[in-house]
């Protein structure tokens, strides 16, 4: 078999696995030489970025792809299942990932004792496995080996957040209880379908659940699932965790950790929700009810939380909570406009907030602020980063042509199809309330009182600069290409869902 | 006053939450199959092809591994990826702090008593046996009950007890934490490696049946699948001692070290 | 009074069928909650982490008891027996294996987070750490 054969036979599989033996042979070539590690762990995630892009073509033209693991027949065996939703998914993770480990490097200077390597390959390896979990969960097409993944994710997450700032452990061991609740009633809705049906693999569940119609097993099963993703992606009254994990976690895996664990997750609510049970039955109107007030009262108690912050970090992270309940709004929505508007909003805001994060990493890496009244026209000294940040939030606020907007307007079209026209309002409340605490951080990076002493050493390295150009290059592009991404991809995927 | 009166708080919190639990675990329980049943959905559908078909798909008897290692490897995999992940994300949070020069006089100065003279010279016997125990059961994983983890768990144990009970001179040695996950990443790569074989010979990922072991046993036979799942016990069995013992050791360190200190 | 007697009977004969049948399955609710509501009251960090394993125990309790069959033996293949009757599901157990490793992961990690808490902050206990809590 040709390589380009071979290559096209395993690509779900290789884009997971290229991270994965990059995260673990990272310790011992770093035992060897202290930089090989981290350099091996780069290239094994720009392959599996490569990869990934290479699969949304593939799956663009041959339809869902499936990998049968081991060649067993899928009710038996495990596969993993790529379709246009989450092969864009896929990609998205592997590219962030990317360039978060690109731009970490600047922060681990190997240190010169005998014991440096170690802290290098932890971080490596810990980020490696970071982006090996969300792929997967993404990708996996089996219930219990998505509980897997998730736990791979949330143990290199609480790794990550307890190596950061003073009070990381703090945040993380928070994190890592209520986190493993979330688990665990993932787990429990799992083991109800699996006493209601029998199987695990999704396709066959949702065909088995078909007959079941709403047995009050599938009820039970939906509302722990509700719960477990809920915690997993910070969703309103289940956030408790988020903002100190945000705000506290090492700053240059911070973009990573707030950009898409909080996605990946939605995105898993949002498989099993229309891929898996059956959507139009009234019980599961009701839970749609449910998590659409949940993420309603989530915009509005974020974004009204990020106006009390000036820690630029807590901005953000309390932001987070707001942008997570438009997608569950997205949801709740549930027509094809709603759908499209919150996989676009995952899309968009995992580039936004990344994007801000970085910025935020290199506020801290050059000057070592964080808080947004010492801003003080700070974009003489970083032009780059400043325009980056002017971007993202300018998405965030859902301005046109950036890619915030186009998600809003699909919502807004969704909402008012079905009638909702509560959502439409919320929508635009919290556009101007993103505007407010927005412009408050531009009021000091262009007009604040300038601080003299910063001391000039060059710009930042390069290293940093890609992934802020290349981030705010794809907030722009999302929202000027976002129209062929729709009509190619996301459409015939979703009416497919839709038909089903 | 004050904490007497928060236990009884919590206490009557407790007694509420059975009670409720209770009431709804009724409910609950009415909907869910009756214990022991033969017809319910999940003792009929998928774990019926497991058990009729495990012995002439993977030649292995024990279903449970066959499930593991064959059906569902690509979990275990996994599986053994989250041990390795949480050893290196303990050595990550608890770097090691001395030098190895202040170790080597760390692992001479530490020769308290574990247990009196007696448990100390019985614990001497019982390494070795141990260790064999647990080659046994490593080897017995997909004859009987046994493997991977259960055996690494037992090496793990043996060196525990070889580097808890007072020096003597036959010690099997130290295993630094950091050498330990390196281990560890290398046992997990092994079980990785045993899956990536097939992909170069045609087959999928983790497909056992077409491993490239021609010269020894012929191509498509259910052996390959025992020769497959022996190879990915090896690395689940690298990787759980090593994580142990790495853990072992960030914790050792740190207790022995404070102890040492306290004693200069 | 006669007819009082018969009721109340019938009512326990009721309530021991239940518990026979699927009883357990109330059990491993209640350690469920009992952990979560552990998790929640008590105020020292080494206390929540063992509540979070007394939850997902009762997870794994949970698995299993569907897996178990009326008069089936252990997963282990033996030369009389071959019908799919005579084995317990041995699809639960497997499922559960790894669940109990990723159980043992979460918990060396959290026992390495409270190490290093106690290094940073001398204490475990949540109000002297946080300001706030308290209770247990």
């Amino acid at each position: 078999m040709s390589w380009f054969g071979f290559l096209e036979a395993h690509a779900p599989l290789l884009v997971i696995l290229f991270p994965l033996c990059g995260g673990l042979l990272c310790p011992f070539l770093s035992k060897i030489h202290g930089t090989w590690g981290k350099r091996v762990v780069m290239v094994c995630l720009f392959l599996s970025v490569v990869l990934s892009i290479w699969q949304l073509v593939l799956v663009h033209e041959q339809g869902v792809l499936h990998y049968w693991l081991g060649n067993w027949r899928p009710p038996y065996g495990i596969e993993l299942a790529i379709d246009g939703v989450n092969g864009l998914v896929v990609a998205l993770v592997s590219v962030i990932s990317w360039l978060t480990a690109l731009y970490s490097s600047p922060f681990e200077v190997v240190s010169k004792g005998s014991k440096g390597w170690v802290r290098t390959a932890g971080y490596y390896s810990i980020l490696a496995f970071l982006s090996v979990g969300l792929l997967g969960m993404a990708s996996a097409g089996d219930a219990f080996n998505l509980y897997v993944f998730m736990e791979i994710t949330a143990l290199s997450g609480y790794g990550l957040i307890a190596i950061g700032e003073e009070k990381g452990p703090i945040a993380a061991f928070r994190y890592l209880l209520t986190g493993t609740i979330g688990a665990s009633m993932y787990l429990l809705g799992v083991g109800f379908l699996y006493a209601a049906t029998g199987t695990l693999n999704m396709t066959d569940l949702s065909i088995r659940l078909e007959t079941l119609g709403d047995s009050p097993l599938v009820i039970l099963a939906a509302a722990c699932l509700v719960v477990g993703f809920g915690i997993k992606m910070a969703l309103f009254p289940l956030h408790g965790w988020q903002p100190a994990a945000h705000s506290y976690a090492h700053p240059a895996a911070d973009p990573m950790i707030a950009g898409i664990m909080i996605k990946v997750p939605a995105y898993g609510m949002l498989r099993f929700f229309f891929y898996i049970f059956y959507e139009n039955s009234p019980v599961m109107e009701l839970f749609f009810q449910a998590i659409g007030i949940m993420g309603a009262l989530g915009i509005l108690f974020g974004s009204l939380k990020a106006l009390r912050y000036s820690a630029y970090n807590k901005i953000l992270a309390y932001s987070s909570i707001g942008q997570v309940g438009y997608i569950a709004m997205g949801f709740a929505i549930g027509n094809i406009y709603g759908l499209m508007g919150a996989v676009l909003h995952i899309l968009s805001h995992a580039f936004m907030k990344t994007g801000l994060f970085y910025t935020s990493g290199a506020l801290k890496y050059k000057y070592g602020i964080h808080e947004i009244t010492s801003f003080g026209q700070i974009y003489k000294d970083m032009p780059t980063t400043a325009t980056a940040m002017v971007v993202c939030a300018l998405s965030m606020v859902g301005l046109p042509p950036f890619a915030g907007f186009f998600s809003k307007w699909y919502l807004a079209m969704g909402a008012i199809e079905n009638g909702q026209y509560l959502y439409v309002a919320i929508l635009i409340l919290s556009s101007l309330l993103s505007a407010i605490y927005f412009f408050r951080i531009f009021e000091e990076l262009f007009m604040g009182k300038r601080i003299e002493e910063r001391k000039k050493d060059g710009p930042l390295p390069w290293q940093m600069l890609l992934p802020l150009g290349a981030v705010a290059a794809a907030v722009i592009g999302l929202g000027l290409g976002n129209s062929s991404l729709v009509s190619e991809l996301l459409k015939p995927t979703l009416l497919e869902v839709f038909l089903v | 006053m004050k904490y007497k009166k928060g236990r009884k708080r919590a206490a009557f919190g407790l007694m509420l939450t059975i009670v409720l639990t209770a009431m709804a675990g009724l409910k609950v329980g009415s909907f869910l199959p009756i214990v022991g049943d033969h017809n319910s959905p999940a003792n009929s559908y998928v774990a019926n092809y497991y058990i009729i078909h495990a012995l002439e798909d993977t030649n292995s008897p024990n279903i449970v591994t066959a499930v593991l290692a064959d059906y569902r490897g690509f979990d275990t995999l996994f599986e053994t990826c989250v041990l390795f992940l949480a050893g290196l994300v303990v050595m990550t949070i608890l770097p090691p702090q001395i030098s190895p020069e202040q170790r080597k006089r760390l692992v001479k100065v530490d020769n308290h008593s574990f247990g009196g003279t007696v448990l100390d010279s019985s614990f001497r016997l019982v390494v070795p046996v141990i260790m064999i125990y647990g080659i046994y059961v490593l080897f017995h994983g997909e004859v009987s009950l046994g493997g991977g983890f259960q055996a690494g768990a037992l090496l793990a144990c043996a060196y525990l007890l070889d580097r808890i009970i007072p020096s003597f001179d036959n010690r099997l040695g130290v295993l630094w934490e950091e050498k330990a996950v390196v281990l560890a990443g290398i046992g997990t790569f092994f079980y990785a490696f045993t899956g990536m074989l097939p992909m170069f010979c045609g087959g999928k990922f983790l497909e056992f049946g077409k491993l490239p072991f021609g010269i020894f046993l012929r191509e498509g036979t259910v052996q390959l699948h025992s020769a497959g799942i022996l190879m990915v016990e090896l690395g689940v069995t690298l990787c759980v001692m090593a994580i142990i013992i790495s853990i072992l050791e960030v914790v050792l360190e740190r207790t022995d070290f404070e102890e040492w200190r306290k004693s200069e | 009074m006669n007819g009082f007697m018969e009721m109340a009977n019938v009512a326990l004969e009721r309530i021991e069928f239940f518990l026979m049948d699927r009883g357990i399955y109330m059990l491993t609710f209640i350690l469920f909650a009992v952990g979560i509501y552990g998790m929640v009251v008590c105020g020292n960090y080494m206390k929540k982490l063992m509540c979070m394993n007394v939850m997902q125990v009762s997870i794994i309790f949970f698995f299993l008891t569907f897996g178990q069959k009326e008069g089936g033996t252990l997963p282990v293949t033996i030369a009389q027996l071959f019908s799919a009757e005579d084995y317990i599901n041995p699809l639960p157990h497997a499922l559960m294996l790894t669940a109990i490793v990723v159980s043992l992961g979460i918990t060396g990690v959290g026992l390495a987070l409270l190490m290093k808490i106690k290094e940073l902050y001398g204490t475990i206990e949540e109000e002297n750490i946080t300001g706030k809590g308290g209770g247990l």
